[in-house]
């Protein structure tokens, strides 16, 4: 998102709420329009439920309006994420008895023959339940690195908002594939 | 030559694609080393598939738009919010101090200002009204419904009725006597033998019996040079089976072929001794223990009976201890020549484990033999083993 198009969002919320008159400053108006649209899809890549997405990007940034943590935007901007996906993988874990249920149904209906394109997405769902079920059972910097580096980030990116070298980025991206590829086939073998 | 490359090298150079000297170092070393293509293949293997199991979580929702205006809204609302706030960011040792200090210092509130008064309402606890005299009611009918069956079973029209629809049944009530199968003074026992020899024995006349065998009977092809007659282990005067050949053999078998037979032991036949058939023993026939007939001698016809010399008491099980169980149970044995009992069957069974306590100590047991003219024969016998509790 480029300035231009940050300062129209920002018009935009200003119309709406006139910001003017709020506590919040120009650079937390800057860091929400740059980033919390991307949170939201890293989010719901996570949790899998666009409002609960939706949700904790929105508690992940009014965390960081309360913290105000010091540092550089870009320092700013990594705090946001570690803290939005520290959330998310609370809130993954919590939901761990509705994933095994969900898991479940899914098995349950995968049983029951279906037209092809159901069947294809119960299994795509089932799928993503697995992934997040691993997930949520890595370290949090390890889910953090993989998660971004599916959703898009490029290292440089991952490097900033980690706040860590490439070179122990790298390190760290191969120990938690390992560490992921490790837990996926400990808990549901090699079926896939 | 450059140096090898770690694992961690190769997951930089596939997670980055922008033209860094970790690039250049892996694009150089690569092609010379084969130890570092193997590795990277597996680091590559790996990749892809944690890739592919990432890629699952990309769904159709992720390319609708975010709405930003509303995602601000929600925050502002919340900043807006003290109680949220509050609620929020309230450290959880700071929230369990103040919720034991109201546990043991409740806050004090005003007291509740009361502007309604109870009303009297209906008794919620069953759907009748109580009545004093319900329990004289409820005795009253079971003592009619009591006095009602009894004039009904008293009375002698009543009585001639059910007594007309009834059958009666008469109880068995004479004495009880066991039921014994019939003493036989039939011969009984056997015996057998052979060489081992391939053809079956061959048929042919049996030798003479008697009480005592010093030969047992045999084709031989040479002539002994102090010739004895052979016999069989039978009293003299029990008939034999005969036969006009001049050869020793069975006079039951099919065939004359000069064969003693593939039994072992000496004598002729298929059986194991110095007697001649299918049995063990000097004696012929099917049986053992010498004799003619089969099986085994039975007590009579100048076989006498076995003698208890150790005697042990049997155990009472447990199960019938409890249920104060007694009887007797009937055994039928066989009392072998050195005076063990075995092959024990039971004939009379009382259950509750008893038959095999009886059978344990029955076998313990040590007899003096039945004897047959002075030679100890193995005899069939029938033990009553007595269970009685005190």
């Amino acid at each position: 998102m480029n300035v231009q198009q940050s300062e129209q969002v920002l018009l935009s919320f200003g119309r709406t709420f006139a910001i003017q008159d709020r506590t919040v400053d120009r650079v937390f108006e800057e860091l929400f329009s740059g980033h919390y649209p991307r949170l939201v899809k890293t989010l719901l890549r996570l949790v899998g439920d666009r409002g609960q997405a939706e949700e904790l990007a929105a508690d992940a940034f009014y965390r960081l309006h309360q913290h105000r943590p010091p540092g550089t935007p870009d320092a700013l901007a990594g705090w946001l994420y570690r803290t939005a996906m520290n959330l998310g993988l609370d809130a993954l874990r919590s939901n761990a008895r509705r994933v095994r249920r969900e898991d479940q149904a899914g098995r349950e209906a995968l049983r029951q023959e279906r037209p092809e394109s159901p069947l294809q997405d119960l299994l795509a769902e089932e799928e993503r339940v697995r992934v997040r079920n691993v997930l949520a059972r890595l370290k949090p910097e390890h889910s953090q690195a993989l998660l971004m580096g599916s959703s898009g980030f490029n290292c440089k990116e991952m490097s900033a908002v980690l706040g860590m070298k490439p070179e122990s980025l790298y390190v760290m991206v191969g120990r938690a594939k390992a560490k992921f590829e490790e837990e996926y086939l400990k808990i549901y073998g090699r079926q896939q | 030559m450059t140096t090898c490359l770690r694992k961690n090298d190769f997951y930089g150079y596939l997670a980055d694609s922008e033209a860094t000297a970790l690039r250049f170092q892996v694009d150089l070393h690569l092609p010379a080393c084969q130890r570092c293509r193997t590795l990277f293949e597996q680091v590559a293997s790996t990749s892809r598939r944690v890739d592919t199991w990432l890629s699952a979580l990309a769904s159709p929702a992720d390319d609708l738009p975010v709405d930003s205006a509303a995602g601000f809204a929600q925050v502002l609302d919340r900043i807006d919010q003290p109680h949220f706030a509050s609620a929020a960011e309230t450290p959880w040792f700071q929230s369990l101090y103040r919720n034991v200090r109201e546990l043991i210092h409740p806050e004090k509130l005003q007291p509740l200002d009361i502007t309604s008064k109870p009303v009297q309402v209906k008794d919620i606890w069953g759907l009748y009204p109580r009545d004093a005299f319900s329990r004289f009611y409820s005795i009253g009918i079971h003592a009619g419904v009591f006095a009602l069956l009894m004039f009904g079973f008293t009375n002698p029209a009543v009585q001639k009725a059910i007594r007309q629809n009834l059958t009666l049944i008469d109880p068995v009530l004479k004495p009880y006597t066991p039921e014994v199968a019939p003493k036989t003074t039939a011969m009984q026992g056997g015996g057998g033998g052979g060489a081992r020899e391939t053809l079956p024995v061959s048929k042919g006349q049996l030798p003479k019996a008697a009480m005592k065998q010093f030969v047992p009977p045999q084709i031989t092809d040479h002539t002994p040079i102090l010739a004895m007659n052979p016999s069989i282990v039978a009293p003299p005067d029990v008939p034999l089976p005969q036969s006009t050949l001049n050869n020793w053999g069975d006079p039951l078998a099919k065939l004359m072929n000069g064969s003693n037979g593939n039994g072992s032991g000496g004598g002729m036949g298929n059986g194991i001794g110095g007697g001649v058939g299918l049995g063990k023993g000097g004696g012929f026939g099917p049986g053992e223990g010498g004799g003619v007939g089969g099986g085994v001698f039975k007590v009579g016809g100048g076989v006498s009976a076995p003698i208890v010399l150790v005697k042990v008491d049997p155990e009472y099980s447990e199960e019938a201890r409890k249920a104060k169980y007694s009887g007797t149970v009937s055994l039928l044995v066989i009392v072998d020549s050195e005076g063990h009992a075995r092959d024990v069957r039971v004939t009379k069974s009382l259950g509750m484990g008893l038959d095999e306590k009886a059978i344990e100590a029955v076998q313990k047991w040590k007899f003096r033999p039945g004897m047959r003219n002075g030679i100890a024969v193995n005899v069939r016998a029938l033990i009553e083993v007595n269970f009685r509790l005190l």
